[in-house]
This record gives structure tokens, C-alpha cells and sequence, in this order.
């Protein structure tokens, strides 16, 4: 119940000027929190990038290593097209100069080239035209050379010609 | 519990109790911290025209910067304030004009009003310090007699140095309340010893019982003044020669006059005191004594006849007070001192609850 005519003062803990005071080191410790905050926050994030950066290096150096690896086998796989071509240009001329060879007298039906082995089939006018014009220039080049003739109704004859590289003699 | 509440407990609370008076102010201090009462401090100060003096301030001060939760409460000394037997105001109109009143109810039975302005020039006075609680006389009064209201019809009379307050309850019923101040009666009193004489001849009281009186018969001076039978009878001077004894009479009698005035002064600084209370207690019941019959003429008030009367006396009255009510009112009469400024700081504590 009430006693009194008026009401009492509103009472506070603190005066006006400590009130005061206290607002100004409130907004001073709230700024420091604030920079504090802000700096914390940036430093996370700078380590989170620092974290996924090394990942990504880590990840880079992975697909360095793989590049590597890969050009490794491209170098391998260039050598080999290489010998490949090499190879190939080396049976070209081989087979120009093969046909460079046969004469215009003898007919060719078929070829067979092998590695070591280079098997002719054909017509010729007469031996001697074979052995003259063809043979010779085959034994110059092939180590072994076997030929056979079967004589033809017109009087040619159609031949086998066998011819044979030597690994071991070429190395040497 | 709530939170204020829970920090009011932490920390100290100061509750100041002031009574003020035209030439003294009386302070009670009490700092308490939850139910524990830690320290307490009472003063008077002597001041001039009610308000208060610097000292006054700086005690105050001095306590309040105690702690933040410091109440200041002071009894209201207005003249223009009482207590009317209603809450309603529009009933309230029949007993007095509140239309510039500050009213309080008190169980919705009865409410004490003051004048608005005389609060202003209340808090005015303490603006220095500023005031949490005004409270009224007649609340202290209620709450001091709480036990003796219920019953019979009592008259309760609250006695402060300048001021009286005084209430008729019957059955937990307020019937009629005023308030009056004593100081200019008293000051009257005591500038005139004829009106103190005059009371006592209304009254019956043989002063001379009580020695306050100078009897010049015990003068032997006058007696052994033979020169007087000489001058019985001027007719029988003969000559202008007996002038001479004429001037030996004159100065015998001065003589006897100047003694006469020191055994007089010395009667009056003996008995002043004594002369001072018996006129500040008959002014009082006088107060008292118009209170009743304007209580008993009043047909507002049912004729209802006052059996006991309850004084709460704050300033030390003699027992003549007691007497002349029990005498001339046929009442019956209760005394018991009162402590104002801690009856103040009670109040003050309870009322401190509410605040915020």
C-alpha cells in the first residue's frame, strides 16, 4: 500500500557521469572487439585459403608429376612413331628402289615383303634376262637369293624369287 | 526474485527519516543491507523558519552518497492537510475542499489528503538533496496505534513540538482528523506569563501549591519601615524639617523594591521551565478540548462519545497534558513516546519495497 504523497526517485546503480564514462569505454572495448573480431575472422579465412592453396599445390604437383609421366610416355611413344616412320621410310625407298630394280622386260604379279624376307612373283622373257637385269642387283642387297622358273607356253617364264636378310651378317 | 530486487540485497540501502520542526530538525539514519541493519544515526539540528540548514544538507549528503539506493523521507509539515472518513471524493467534499489536494486512500476506507502546493514548497525546501517519500501524520499515527483502532471509540493524538495531529477511530473507523500547529499558541504562551496565570485560574490550579509564585508578605523589610506609621497621617507634619525622613523613607523603599526584583527574577529563571511546559501542555489540551466538541456538536459524526485517547507524544510532554484530559474530558488517557524520524525510516523501508 502507499504512504507516501509522492513517488520515490528512480534510483540507479551508477551516476550520470560514470553513466557516461561507461558508454565511452563500452564503445572503445566495442571497437576494440570489433577489429579483434575482424582480424580473427581474416586470419581464418587467410588460413582456410593458405589450406586450400596447399591443396591445390599439392593437387598441381600431382598433375605435375602425372604431366611427366605423360610426356615421358609421349617422348617413348615419339621415339617409337619415329622409328615407325623411320622404319617405314626406310621400306618405302626400299620398295621404290625394289621397283626401281625390276626392269622394264620383267613383270611383277606379286610381292611379298617381309622383315628379312623379300619373296617376288613374276614373268620374264628368259632367264638370263632375270639373273642379268634382276637377280644381280638382289643379291647386292639380300644375303641368301633362291630362285625358281616355270616355263609358260609362250615360251616366258614365270618365276618365284626368295631373297634373305641375315640379321647376324647385317649386324656385323 | 526479480533482479532489482536481487541487486537492492547486494547492496546497501540507506533510509533517511527526517522530522522537521520551525526551530529544530530531527535525522534518523539507517543503513541496511537486505533485513540486517548495519548502522544507525540519529541527530537534531537546530535551524530557523523550517528550513533546512546547511549542516542539515551536508549530513543528509554525507549519507546518501552512502550508496545509490538512498531514500529520503520526511514527515509532512503542512497546515492545510488531514484525514477525511471516505475514499470517495465526491463524499469526501462534505468534510473538506480537496479540490487542491493530493489524496492518498487507505484500504479503501479512509484517505489523508495535503495541499498540493505546500508539498512543492516541501520538496522545495530539500531540493538540495530531493525527497523519495512524503509521509502523512495520520498514517504514522494509524500504523503507531494499529492495535488500539479496532476497538472502542479512541481519540489518537500524535504531540510534535510545533504541530499536533489527532484522529478519532472507531472500530477500524476513521470518524474526524485534523491537524494544527501549536507554535504561534506556544510562543504566545511563553512571551506572556498573564495567559499561563489566567489558564491555571480557568483550570483551578493553585499555583502557589507549586511554589511558582513570589509572596511579598515574606518581604521583613516592609515590616520594619516604622518610618510609614510616621506618614499615616500627612496632615500631622508640622513642618517642611520632617522632609528629611521623607527622603530616609524613599530610600528604604527603593531598597526593598530592587530586592524584591532579584528574588522575583531568581523565582522566574527557577520555574521558567517548569511555567513553559505547563502552558505548551495547556494549549494542547485546549487544541484537544476544541477538537472534541467540535467532534461531539458535529452531526456528521453520529454522537458518538470518545472513551480512551492514545497519545503518541515526539517532543516530551509533562503530565499535565495527561491530567487535563483525564479531568476535563473524561477520558481516559494512554501514553506512549514515540520516535518519529525511525517511525519515518519504518515507514520508509515498506514503502521502499514498491519503488523501483
Amino acid at each position: 500500500m502507499r504512504y507516501s504523497f509522492i513517488k520515490p526517485r528512480e534510483k540507479r546503480l551508477i551516476s550520470a557521469e560514470f553513466q557516461l564514462l561507461f558508454f565511452f569505454f563500452s564503445i572503445t572495448v566495442g571497437m576494440l572487439f570489433a577489429s579483434y573480431s575482424y582480424l580473427k575472422i581474416k586470419t581464418i579465412m587467410y588460413e582456410s585459403n593458405v589450406e586450400t592453396l596447399l591443396a591445390k599445390e599439392e593437387t598441381l604437383r600431382q598433375n605435375i608429376v602425372d604431366m611427366h609421366g605423360k610426356i615421358a610416355f609421349i617422348e617413348i611413344e615419339k621415339q617409337h612413331s619415329e622409328g615407325i616412320y623411320t622404319a617405314n621410310t626406310v621400306l618405302k625407298e626400299s620398295i621404290h628402289n625394289l621397283f626401281d630394280l625390276v626392269p622394264e622386260k620383267i613383270t611383277l604379279s606379286q610381292a611379298l615383303l617381309k622383315e628379312d624376307e623379300l619373296v617376288l612373283y613374276g614373268v620374264t622373257p628368259s632367264k638370263e634376262v632375270y639373273e642379268y637385269l634382276l637377280l644381280a642387283p638382289l643379291r647386292s642387297i639380300f644375303h641368301r637369293s633362291y630362285t625358281s622358273y616355270y616355263a609358260m607356253p609362250n615360251g616366258w617364264y614365270s618365276f618365284v624369287s626368295k631373297n634373305y636378310l641375315d640379321r647376324e651378317l647385317a649386324v656385323q | 526474485m526479480k533482479l532489482s530486487r536481487l541487486i537492492k540485497n547486494l547492496y546497501q540501502q540507506v533510509f533517511i527519516g527526517i522530522v522537521v520542526q520551525q526551530s529544530s530538525v530531527r535525522i534518523c539514519v539507517q543503513m541496511r543491507k537486505g533485513s540486517k541493519v548495519d548502522r544507525e544515526v540519529c541527530k537534531e539540528f537546530e535551524i530557523s523558519g523550517g528550513k533546512p540548514s546547511p549542516a542539515v544538507n551536508g549530513f543528509i549528503k554525507e549519507y546518501m552518497d552512502e550508496s545509490p539506493f538512498a531514500y529520503t523521507a520526511v514527515l509532512n509539515d503542512a497546515l492545510h492537510q488531514g484525514a477525511v472518513p471516505t475514499c470517495s471524493m465526491h463524499e469526501a467534499e462534505n468534510f473538506s475542499d480537496l479540490g487542491s489536494s493530493v489524496t492518498l486512500c487507505n484500504e479503501n476506507k479512509w484517505m489523508v489528503f495535503a495541499e498540493k502546493s505546500e508539498l512543492n514548497s516541501l520538496q522545495k525546501r530539500f531540493s538540495m538533496n530531493g525527497l523519495d517519500f512524503i509521509f502523512s501524520p495520520f498514517f504514522i499515527l494509524s500504523t503507531f496505534f494499529t492495535d488500539k483502532t479496532g476497538g472502542k471509540t479512541s481519540l489518537l493524538v500524535l504531540i510534535q513540538e510545533d504541530y499536533l495531529s489527532l484522529c478519532i477511530f472507531s472500530e477500524g473507523k476513521l470518524l474526524f482528523a485534523n491537524h494544527y500547529t501549536t507554535i504561534n499558541a506556544v510562543e504566545d504562551e511563553s512571551m506572556s506569563s498573564d495567559m499561563g496565570e489566567s489558564a491555571a485560574e480557568s483550570l483551578g490550579f493553585d499555583l502557589e501549591e507549586e511554589n511558582l509564585s513570589i509572596n511579598l508578605d515574606d518581604l521583613d523589610n516592609l515590616d520594619e519601615l516604622d518610618a510609614l506609621d510616621d506618614l499615616d497621617n500627612l496632615q500631622d507634619l508640622d513642618d517642611l524639617d520632617d522632609l528629611d525622613e521623607i527622603v530616609d523613607f524613599e530610600e528604604s523603599l527603593n531598597e526593598a523594591v530592587e530586592e524584591s526584583e532579584v528574588a522575583l527574577e531568581e523565582a522566574k529563571t527557577k520555574y521558567d521551565h517548569k511555567v513553559d511546559n505547563f502552558s505548551d501542555d495547556y494549549k494542547r489540551f485546549q487544541i484537544i478540548q476544541a477538537a472534541l466538541q467540535h467532534f461531539y456538536h458535529d452531526e456528521k459524526y453520529d454522537n458518538q462519545f470518545v472513551e480512551e485517547a492514545y497519545i503518541a507524544d515526539a517532543c516530551g510532554t509533562g503530565q499535565d497534558l495527561t491530567r487535563f484530559i483525564e479531568e476535563e474530558l473524561f477520558v481516559t488517557v494512554y501514553k506512549r513516546n514515540i520516535e518519529l524520524e525511525k517511525e519515518i525510516v519504518k515507514m520508509a523501508i515498506s514503502e521502499a519495497k514498491y519503488a523501483i
